[in-house]
């Protein structure tokens, strides 16, 4: 067979952290976004802490980008989204969306707490089951060179939401009634 | 009430969420290292679910440098393609592209040998993978799913709950060692736990 590694001057880059050895004691999960200490930080919160709302009702939060002095920000992106987890494929719904290029960044949006409002929609509503679950997040995220992406989900949630045990507990009859 | 996640979600376990787990730890140079010798060619051979596309995706960023192009393509079971190939695929790339297939060997042997052929002329790179062996390109890795590596996984996914090994054994051997199946069968232990424990959860909460 041919050889072909010589086409090109390019190497290949030098394995990191992405491959795990099966007895490596680290407990990375895929559960967390990727970063690393040296990354800027986010911090989200809701106001008065409420996360739980109701459709039509007005959510508000805020989020801090905490930089160091070598941190370049390209753009910030904010979203209010909804997404499915669950045995099958996710797929995500955006209620809300907003870019901030690098020419509208300024000082004051490091330095100040930043706003995110949205009047919430009717539905998809928060939901539990076994195989399905919906969830609503407020998703920031920053956009740093070379394609580096911090990010930060906060969850939240949209309508009463009940556990599927509950809900069939409530449709089932009592089984104590007795009947004539 | 905020949801609970389900640590074993497909959003959790799909390929490229989790790292791809190597037995022994200098084998990804290796691999790396062989792909290379062998010109940018090579398949990955391992049974169902045993983590050919994670293997496949864990690689991407080390070989992004050499291939700014990398395409994936996807042959079903039922012989379908999925990922660009009929409308910019072959014919636009060159050899900065890497072709990475994915279940080759649902192609009739006539059908992979001609798009074998062609991808061969038009691109740089090509990395395949597949259940079986197929003839014509050299073997990189071949990849043997352990129950060593299914708890390696298990807890990475969820460090702060650990599951009895009795019960991940017997999980892994229900499913015929696919770490995948196993994957969704604790998928479907977790919520059953779940129901269980929440009725005495929210008692305790009234209670508080």
């Amino acid at each position: 067979m041919e050889n072909r590694s010589n086409r090109s001057g390019k190497k290949l880059a030098s394995t990191r952290e992405k491959f795990y050895p099966v007895d490596s004691s680290s407990s990375a999960t895929g559960n967390q976004a990727e970063g690393s200490l040296t990354d800027p930080t986010l911090e989200v919160g809701f106001e008065d802490d409420i996360d739980q709302f109701l459709p039509g009702d007005f959510l508000r939060c805020e989020y801090t980008v905490n930089l160091l002095p070598e941190h370049e920000i390209q753009a910030i992106e904010t979203s209010v989204i909804w997404m499915t987890e669950g045995k099958g494929d996710t797929d995500i719904g955006v209620h809300h969306f907003e870019r901030r290029p690098k020419q509208a960044l300024t000082p004051d949006t490091f330095k100040q707490p930043q706003r995110i409002s949205t009047v919430m929609p009717a539905s998809p509503l928060t939901y539990d089951g076994n195989i399905l679950k919906i969830r609503w997040c407020i998703r920031v995220r920053l956009f740093l060179p070379n394609a580096h992406q911090v990010t930060h989900d906060c969850f939240f949630s949209l309508g009463e939401t009940k556990s599927f045990s509950k809900i069939t507990e409530e449709i089932q009859p009592d089984s104590t009634a007795t009947s004539d | 009430m905020q949801i609970e996640r389900n640590p074993y979600s497909t959003c959790f376990t799909a390929p490229g969420k989790l790292p791809f787990i190597f037995p022994a730890p200098d084998q990804p140079e290796r691999l790396l290292a062989e792909f290379e010798r062998l010109g940018f060619q090579g398949q990955i051979v391992g049974p169902h679910g045993c983590g050919k596309t994670t293997l496949t995706e864990s690689l991407e960023p080390y070989l992004e440098s050499r291939f700014p192009t990398i395409k994936r393509i996807t042959i079903r079971t039922d012989g379908d393609v999925s990922g660009r190939i009929k409308e910019n695929g072959i014919k636009n790339s060159h050899p900065s592209t890497l072709f990475v297939i994915d279940g080759i060997e649902n192609m009739s042997w006539l059908q992979r040998r001609i798009f074998i052929k062609s991808i061969n002329r038009m691109a740089g790179g090509l990395l395949l993978t597949t259940h079986r062996a197929i003839r014509g390109v050299p073997v990189i890795y071949q990849i043997a799913p352990s129950f060593q590596i299914f708890s390696r996984i298990v807890s990475l996914l969820s460090p702060d709950q650990p599951i009895d090994q009795q019960l991940l054994k017997q999980v892994f051997t229900q499913n015929n060692d696919s770490i995948r199946e196993s994957l969704m069968s604790l998928y479907t232990i977790w919520e059953e736990d779940r129901q269980r424990f929440i009725p005495v959860r929210d008692t305790q909460s009234a209670q508080l």
